[in-house]
């Protein structure tokens, strides 16, 4: 058991329970915690070349989507531990983190939670299950994890072959800041999965 | 998707082999079901099966050999057995009053072949599709090898494969693939799931090629490949030339000794280049090592994920059937005692103080029954059944904890080795770089160095080995782009590969489960430095080489593998020959070895087994069959030498004697 990334992933969780107040959901569920989080992973490698700050979380996919076991571990510590609160079958962030996530992982989960507030759970959840990477796994009986980082993952080349028609609507790219690009992009995308 | 058809097994005859002395006119009609041979050493087993397949495609062991050069010339032929198989197996005591001959009826999607051989000499001598001759002149197949292109039209031999490519969508050098490496699975017990390139050809990857697209895009891969096999083996030559004049060059050095042979940069830039090589290939091999340990991580994370699940299950259920068990405590235990509970067994820590604990860990997987923090006994109910339910899901969940533990030290293991490796090819890289560098001053020195330098003498071998140098290059290059063709063609096949996972999948659950009694599925992946391939999945663990099984595990995995292939593109009947399939298997497998075979004779097919009889069990279970699936025997007893029949131990020739009435009589049945 590796306790930095334990308490890496107890920040993380604290942060999504308390922050998914903002678009108006009091308790959420342990799966949706799972989707927030592969969704922020896999998107991150989207906009970002760097190393993924996510890179803790492993995932499998299952039944009922995305999973990795880190998270349900950092679930049992924060209610052991009175962090969160569990009622019926949902979390409640009682208490604050005692650490405070760097600025970059906290705009990222910030946008990805806008996001998700903006377009509505199942939509993005939606995007998510039948995303190529995911459904890929699932055709070939996949027994690795899901690689959201591999220059080779199908979600990202999906991504990155709207991304170039959605540049072309924007003026500039060089104003906006990442989480703002992802927002935009994703509007870009749903009005082009709805038009079409 | 390709539609083929595969020869469907009508009729053998064989003349004047006197490998069988008491079958002179030997004919036997193949059935749809189980063809036994059976027989003991010496008789002609494997001999009679090899018959069956040289009948239908000659004598051939590969449908293609390259790269073989001369000056730079690649000569491209198939590769024959050797010429006196069949002639080295008769017996010249025996008088005869023909040539030795066989003769296979076979039908391609409902066109009926009839094609002769000789077994003395390697060739065709008559063929007749739909009782209609075939007429063409008669050939040796070495000889025939050996003609140019366009001399050989008038060949027998020649329309023959022309007939063939005709009624079975599949050109003839595919048609000797297929029976070589996958209708058949002979006595050197190859395997073709794990086959992955390490070993002379890669199986899998030409059989789905060839199945899922277009001949003619399987043609234009198989031609990329060769192309870069070849230019890779040309760019070799050249680095082995390169090294034979350098040796030469080392020698003159040794006897110059006035010569400061060390400051010369023609002899540095070969040194350094040669170090280079060595330094790129050091880093390629660990850069393998590390993907492939990559790809058994991600496997490890992938585990431990799914059995986490299977933990958090039978956590409820546990914690369920201990409310019912304590339940006379229940009103004094704290409501978050579970929760606490959970966090130990989850994140190994104390839950008061949460620091690792690994013996409260362990206490608490152990022990229910106390409470995890003073150990004060609880009240249990003395009811049994609630006892007993509650044990085996605890020894259930101590069994998944003890696999997920295993998997944690695998991954910590192959952490530590991979950051030793990146370590490795970090400082490697970085010597390469100095590599590069330092040849690239030499090589300004050297143009820039006056021709009246004091290696005069050894220029022309400086020159031949720049030379060769650029030539290596070019073709590296060349091969590199052929190759990259290759695999682009087959990232098109591949997306048809993966549309058809599951339901390939399944079928090879029916057939693997069948035999080891476990959850078997198919994963189709990258795994090792190899291409994406088949792997299979058996109990949840993947088993990325072959010897993770055992002998007879691997065998029947394969079998099943191979049956999957022929069930899911089936579309006439076909044959599976498989010898000695007993061989290796223990009493525990035989039953379940059997039904294999019988799950694959539920659509029309031949099947053709030998046995020695070594344990007549597994011969008795197929017989036994409950699905009615046909027996018939291939009398080799009756028909073999009579001194080799009367060598061999009465025990075989009872239990012979046994098998033949009891097929006779389900005959009978039938």
């Amino acid at each position: 058991m590796n306790n930095k990334f334990l308490y890496d992933a107890n920040s993380d969780i604290l942060f999504i329970a308390h922050n998914v107040k903002h678009i108006g959901w009091v308790t959420i569920k342990e799966q949706s915690i799972q989707r927030i989080i592969y969704l922020s992973k896999v998107l991150y490698s989207f906009t970002h070349d760097d190393e993924n700050i996510f890179d803790y979380y492993h995932f499998s996919k299952t039944l009922h989507g995305p999973y990795a076991v880190i998270i349900r571990d950092s679930i049992s510590f924060l209610k052991s531990n009175k962090f969160l609160n569990f009622i019926e079958g949902s979390i409640e962030a009682v208490k604050d983190s005692p650490i405070t996530l760097d600025s970059t992982k906290s705009g990222w989960l910030q946008a990805i939670i806008l996001i998700l507030g903006k377009y509505g759970e199942n939509r993005i959840f939606g995007f998510t299950i039948n995303d190529p990477l995911y459904k890929e796994a699932v055709d070939t009986n996949s027994q690795k994890e899901l690689d959201a980082s591999s220059p080779e993952n199908t979600t990202i080349q999906v991504l990155n072959d709207f991304k170039i028609a959605f540049e072309e609507t924007l003026n500039t790219t060089a104003q906006i800041s990442k989480e703002e690009y992802l927002d935009l992009y994703f509007e870009y995308v749903f009005s082009q999965i709805i038009s079409n | 998707m390709r539609k083929i058809y595969l020869p469907e097994l009508i009729n053998l005859k064989i003349n004047n082999f006197t490998l069988y002395p008491n079958g002179m006119n030997f004919s036997y009609d193949f059935i749809k079901g189980v063809n036994l041979v059976l027989g003991g050493n010496g008789m002609g087993k494997t001999t009679f099966v090899n018959i069956i397949k040289y009948s239908i495609i000659g004598h051939y062991k590969k449908q293609f050999n390259h790269t073989r050069t001369y000056k730079d010339r690649s000569i491209e032929k198939r590769i024959l057995y050797p010429m006196d198989y069949f002639l080295n197996r008769m017996d010249d005591t025996v008088l005869t009053d023909g040539d030795p001959t066989v003769e296979i009826t076979f039908a391609l999607n409902g066109t009926i072949f009839t094609v002769t051989r000789r077994l003395d000499v390697i060739q065709i001598i008559n063929i007749t599709v739909d009782k209609k001759i075939i007429n063409g002149l008669i050939i040796s197949q070495s000889k025939f090898e050996e003609l140019q292109e366009e001399r050989k039209t008038e060949y027998l031999q020649f329309k023959y494969e022309q007939l063939i490519e005709k009624y079975s969508g599949l050109n003839f050098d595919d048609l000797i693939f297929f029976v070589n490496e996958v209708l058949f699975f002979g006595e050197n017990h190859n395997t073709i799931l794990w086959n992955d390139g390490e070993k002379p050809d890669n199986v899998q990857n030409e059989l789905f090629n060839k199945y899922f697209n277009s001949p003619e895009l399987d043609r234009e891969r198989q031609e990329s490949q060769r192309q870069a096999k070849y230019y890779d083996s040309i760019s070799r030559h050249r680095s082995e030339d390169i090294r034979a004049i350098k040796k030469v060059l080392d020698r003159v050095e040794k006897n110059k000794i006035t010569s400061n042979s060390k400051d010369d940069p023609f002899k540095q830039i070969i040194v350094c280049k040669d170090e280079l090589e060595k330094t790129e290939f050091k880093i390629k091999s660990l850069k393998e090592i590390t993907l492939n340990n990559s790809s058994k991580a991600s496997i490890s994370q992938n585990r431990i994920n799914t059995l986490s699940i299977k933990v958090s299950d039978l956590e409820q259920e546990i914690n369920k059937a201990e409310a019912k068990l304590k339940s006379k405590i229940w009103e004094k235990l704290h409501p978050d005692y579970d929760l606490f509970i959970e966090n130990i067994k989850n994140n190994h820590l104390c839950p008061m103080c949460n620091t690792e604990d690994t013996k409260l860990y362990e206490r608490v997987i152990n022990d229910s029954v106390h409470c995890f923090s003073c150990g004060s006994l609880f009240d249990k109910t003395e009811d049994e059944l609630l006892n007993s339910n509650h044990k085996n899901l605890v020894d259930n969940y101590k069994s998944i904890s003890n696999q997920i533990q295993e998997q944690q030290k695998s991954l910590k293991l192959i952490d530590i080795e991979n950051d030793s490796h990146d370590k490795e090819i970090r400082t490697l890289e970085s010597k390469k770089r100095s590599l590069i560098q330092k040849i690239r001053t030499l090589e300004l020195q050297v143009s820039n160095k006056n021709e009246n330098n004091n290696n005069k003498d050894l220029q022309a071998f400086y020159e031949e080995i720049k030379g060769l140098e650029s030539d290596k290059l070019k073709y590296q290059e060349l091969s590199r782009l052929a190759l990259n063709k290759a695999e682009s063609i087959s990232r098109e096949i591949e997306q048809q590969i993966i549309s058809n996972t599951s339901k390939f999948s399944a079928l090879f659950s029916e057939y693997a489960e069948n035999f080891l009694g476990v959850k078997c599925s198919l994963t189709f992946d990258k795994l090792t430095s190899g291409n994406r391939r088949f792997y299979p999945v058996i109990d949840g663990k993947t088993r990325i080489y072959e010897e993770e099984l055992s002998e007879s595990q691997r065998f029947f995995i394969d079998h099943s593998f191979r049956m999957s292939i022929l069930s899911f593109f089936y579309s006439t009947p076909t044959f599976y020959i498989v010898e000695t399939p007993d061989s290796s298997l223990d009493i525990s497998y035989e039953e379940n070895a059997a039904n294999v075979f019988i799950r694959f004779l539920q659509s029309p097919n031949s099947l053709i087994i030998t046995s020695n009889l070594n344990n007549s069990s597994f011969v008795n279970h197929i017989i036994d069959n409950k699905k009615d699936v046909s027996v018939s025997l291939v009398r080799l007893l009756d028909i073999a030498k009579k001194s080799t029949i009367q060598n061999t131990n009465t025990t075989l020739i009872e239990m012979y004697n046994s098998i033949k009435h009891k097929v006779s009589e389900k005959k009978d049945e039938q």
